[in-house]
């Protein structure tokens, strides 16, 4: 029968669970991760958006860059995100002048008109004659030649810009495609960070899992932990744990680390959960036909998700008083939780990164 | 008032007020009459009963018993918009299953057998088909996982479907056609009565914010329930009294059975889900309501009620997902003690000349599926008054692409798009859908929202031709964002195009997509459940991307 044996276990592969596993790593404790599936992290823009600076942006900085002024596929300006991809296009980095945004005529949600008007750039228009999406613009991009086929096609119009902005489609499987086009094109070329599902996304997806160190490794099931004792951790593939700390990085609803059915309930631990108005969502529903959405999800309309577990300074996940830990091992970080500092990817690669050194810590202290 | 302004001509004939089906049905009629019409209305075309009901255009069969004039009329009418706008209908057979055991049972399903043969007298006026008895095997094969415990059988007859928005949109635009001039998003803040007459009305564009003063010879409230708070605006306080009833529909992400079924919820009400397009529709709730009609409110209980009922007869309804409810305020007539479902949904044309207001008009109560009947009435009471002694056409000219019938298949080899995407831009536009493709500017056929589908065409189309102001307005008019995604695919792609033509700053345009991103997120909150929840988080990272950064 397989086992896992490790100091620190980690619940959840998106930016929180990596950065936890990165973290706990470092501080000498052997990690696994455990993971259920894809989550909010890949369908994100590709930007580290958040509020979280230092000691993060030092520890962050080797892999991605850090500050500088983005666009996003709507047009967006985006001041001091950090661009985790090369293939981002840094407005900071370029010199006076003008930047030549592309169009794709066969994308509908991408505005070069708009995009250029809010730069003050011009639109030089890519003929790329099929009705695709991004993403298969993007799997279409990573094929060699293609790519640089299209900067020639382009550099007449390009010439004088001193960038060139793309919509976000410079690649899925590869991260040279901003490269390629650049070398062909004579000046920095990049693209708008995206939307939801986005190549960008799916790449800073990918980035992540590079980051994370080789013997750190990733197991596909959906764990289960029970409180009351020593770590308790049962896995749907019926592999053994054995660990001192347990990280719950496992999302929000779009990871499916919180659920609402018979109410708005954390998945994997069963831990209190609370709004971020400070209510505690009761375990049981007084609902005579089963919890109301439209309590707990709020009718601004900008946030469903605006629940989730929380934690005190140390990251450990606490009990229905607000302030007892669940249990000294059991940690939280990332969507899963309510009283983070913001809800960006910068948010909760801090948080991954305090909660995993501290549960390196408890786990490794004997 | 002075001399040269009383003799000066009115800036119109009829001025109305209310872009629902009557409103728009009697612009229309009056247009068509030679009339000059100008039209106000105070949200979007459909925004209230007309848009957001059962969609059907029935033959009246509740009336069959007491009122058999009636029904003939309603399927005469409904063989009418057959005629106008073959494009836009649909038919929905609905199947009514009797459930009970021994003699109960076989007298309910004996006496519907009796009621529908007699209605199949009307059908032929209709193209309707004759009614049917099924056995309970024959049930199952109609309606797959139906309940079967307890079934005696069930009866099927013949409706036809619409969609009200498309049919008010349909209206103005002829009216529009004919000389009408149709204000959307546009206020009225007074109706002027001098002298024992009314002359005129204030307006205020709701988006600009800017006001102006129309005259006219007669005035019109077709504002449906909001009639009390418009007679209000002439100083006829408590002269138009109603009793609006709330009905919800829920709308599925799919078809969920291929026939309208009828089925009785807990308290014994007659409720259904029918195929609707390309989703279901489960409907109606009947309450009073005291809400602000801009603003109806559709809660957790009415969503439940309705789905516990369907469930008991097709279990196989929580399979789909609800993307989406709608809700509008019924004008029903004004009475104090019956239940909501006993209230009249006649109609009736109060003549404000007995409260001191000659040539205001209030038309009251009124359904979509005899809206032109209502129209014309309405027309035949007001034209000769302004010395216009036409009779009305509405029945016999086509609305506009209801001229000729388009292949789905040719329009969409023609234009190099799905079958699909070609046979539902017809079903809502009918032989203008070649115009909304080929006038449809750069990359017309680009698709938008894969859900409904949308082509990048539809939208341009939406804004220039038919009055869009807004992408919710859009929304409105092409089924925009109506899938399990909430928009987040092409809410902001949408907004790019409509905003294109208005001349939207990129600020305006993000502001729209989250706009429409929030409005559908509105309709579905009450009826979120475990895997739409989920979803719902992709929305949240939408609109975040929409809603925030810095620009230069």
């Amino acid at each position: 029968m397989s086992e896992i044996d490790v100091d620190v276990l980690v619940i959840g592969s998106g930016a929180a669970g990596i950065a936890a596993a990165r973290t706990a790593r470092e501080r000498g404790a052997r990690v696994a991760i455990v993971s259920a599936g894809n989550g909010a992290t890949a369908l994100s823009s590709g930007l580290l958006w958040g509020h979280a600076k230092e000691p993060f942006a030092a520890w962050a900085g080797d892999a991605f860059r850090v500050g500088g002024r983005y666009v996003t596929a709507s047009g967006w300006l985006v001041a001091e995100a950090r661009g985790a991809l090369a293939s981002l296009l840094d407005l900071a980095s370029l010199g006076p002048g003008l930047v030549a945004v592309v169009d794709l005529p066969t994308h509908p949600s991408w505005s070069a008109r708009l995009v250029a008007q809010t730069l003050g750039a011009r639109v030089v228009t890519a003929d790329l004659d099929a009705e695709e999406t991004f993403v298969e613009t993007a799997a279409r991009l990573d094929t060699d030649g293609i790519a640089e086929g299209l900067a020639a096609a382009l550099r007449p119009a390009c010439e004088g810009a001193v960038g060139v902005l793309f919509p976000p489609v410079l690649g899925l499987r590869r991260d040279d495609v901003a490269g390629r086009l650049s070398r062909v094109l004579g000046v920095p070329v990049g693209e708008a960070a995206g939307g939801v599902g986005d190549p960008p996304g799916v790449r800073l997806d990918r980035a992540l899992r590079r980051w994370l160190p080789a013997d750190v490794k990733v197991h596909r099931a959906r764990a289960s932990v029970t409180l009351g004792g020593g770590v308790a951790v049962t896995l749907s593939d019926k592999t053994q744990v054995r660990a001192g700390a347990v990280v719950l990085a496992t999302g929000g609803l779009s990871g499916a680390g919180l659920a609402f059915d018979a109410t708005l309930h954390e998945v994997t631990a069963g831990a209190p959960v609370w709004t971020r108005s400070h209510v505690r969502v009761p375990g049981a529903t007084g609902a005579a036909r089963g919890a109301d959405p439209t309590r707990w999800f709020g009718d601004a309309g900008d946030r469903a998700d605006a629940a989730g577990v929380r934690v005190n300074d140390r990251g450990l996940a606490l009990d229905g008083d607000g302030s007892t830990p669940l249990a000294p091992w059991l940690f939280a970080a990332g969507e899963v939780t309510v009283n983070r500092e913001g809800d960006g990817l910068v948010d909760a690669l801090a948080a991954g990164q305090r909660a995993g050194a501290e549960a390196a810590r408890h786990a490794t202290k004997g | 008032m002075t001399l040269e302004l009383a003799t000066r001509r009115p800036d119109c004939d009829v001025f109305i007020l209310g872009g629902g089906v009557n409103g728009t049905g009697l612009a229309r009629d009056l247009a068509l009459r030679g009339l000059r019409v100008i039209l106000a209305e105070r949200n979007d075309l459909a925004f209230g009963a007309s848009g957001n009901s059962s969609g059907m255009i029935h033959g009246g069969p509740r009336y069959l018993t007491t009122h058999p004039e009636v029904t003939r009329s309603s399927c005469l009418d409904s063989g009418y918009i057959q005629r106008i706008a073959p494009h836009m209908i649909f038919r929905i057979p609905f199947f009514v299953p009797v459930y009970g055991r021994g003699a109960a049972a076989r007298v309910r399903l004996d006496a519907y057998d009796a009621f529908f043969a007699v209605y199949d007298d009307f059908q032929p006026l209709k193209r309707g088909k004759r009614h049917t008895r099924l056995t309970p095997d024959e049930c199952e094969r109609v309606v797959p996982g139906l309940t079967t415990r307890d079934l005696a059988g069930a009866i099927t007859t013949d409706e036809w479907g619409i969609n009200g928005a498309r049919l008010c949109n349909a209206n103005a635009l002829d009216a529009r056609e004919h000389g009408a001039t149709v204000l959307l998003r546009t206020t009225v803040e007074k109706i002027h009565v001098e002298g024992g007459a009314v002359t005129g009305v204030r307006t205020r564009d709701r988006l600009t914010g800017v006001a102006s003063e129309y005259t006219a010879r007669v005035v019109v409230n077709a504002t449906g329930a909001w009639g009390p708070i418009t007679a209000s605006l002439a100083g006829l306080e408590g002269k138009v009294k109603l009793r609006p009833g709330k009905g919800v529909h829920l709308i599925l992400d799919r078809p969920v059975t291929d026939v309208a079924v009828l089925v009785d919820a807990i308290d014994g009400r007659q409720i259904f889900i029918e195929p609707w397009e390309n989703t279901s529709l489960i409907g109606t709730t009947d309450d009073d309501t005291y809400a602000d009609l801009d603003d109806l409110p559709v809660t957790t209980d009415e969503v439940r009620y309705l789905v516990e009922g369907v469930e008991q007869v097709v279990p196989r309804v929580r399979e789909a997902r609800i993307v989406g409810t709608t809700v509008g305020a019924r004008p029903t007539l004004y009475k104090y003690g019956p239940t909501e479902d006993a209230l009249s949904c006649e109609h009736e044309i109060v003549d404000h000349a007995k409260d001191g207001a000659r040539g205001l008009y209030s038309l009251l109560g009124g359904k979509l599926a005899s809206y032109r009947m209502f129209a014309q009435e309405a027309a035949d009471l007001i034209a000769p008054t302004l010395g216009n002694a036409t009779h009305g056409t509405t029945h016999t000219s086509a609305l506009p692409g209801g001229d000729r019938l388009l292949d789905p298949a040719a329009l969409a080899a023609r234009f190099d798009v799905s079958r699909h995407a070609a046979a539902r831009l017809i079903s809502r536009h009918g032989a203008r859908a070649e115009s909304v493709l080929g006038d449809g500017g750069p990359r017309a056929t680009v698709t938008v929202c894969r859900s409904e589908p949308v082509l990048a065409g539809e939208i341009r189309y939406a804004v220039k031709v038919e009055g869009a102001r807004t992408l919710q307005d859009v929304a409105r008019r092409t089924n925009l964002a109506l899938g399990p995604c909430g928009g987040v695919e092409c809410a902001l792609a949408a907004a790019v195009i409509a905003g294109d033509v208005l001349g939207w700053s990129p600020s305006e345009v993000r502001a729209q997509a989250a706009d429409l991103l929030r409005a559908r997120r509105k309709s579905r909150l009450p009826a979120i459940g475990a895997a739409q929840a989920r979803a719902e988080g992709t929305v949240d990272a939408a609109l975040r991307s929409l809603g925030r950064g810095v620009t230069p």
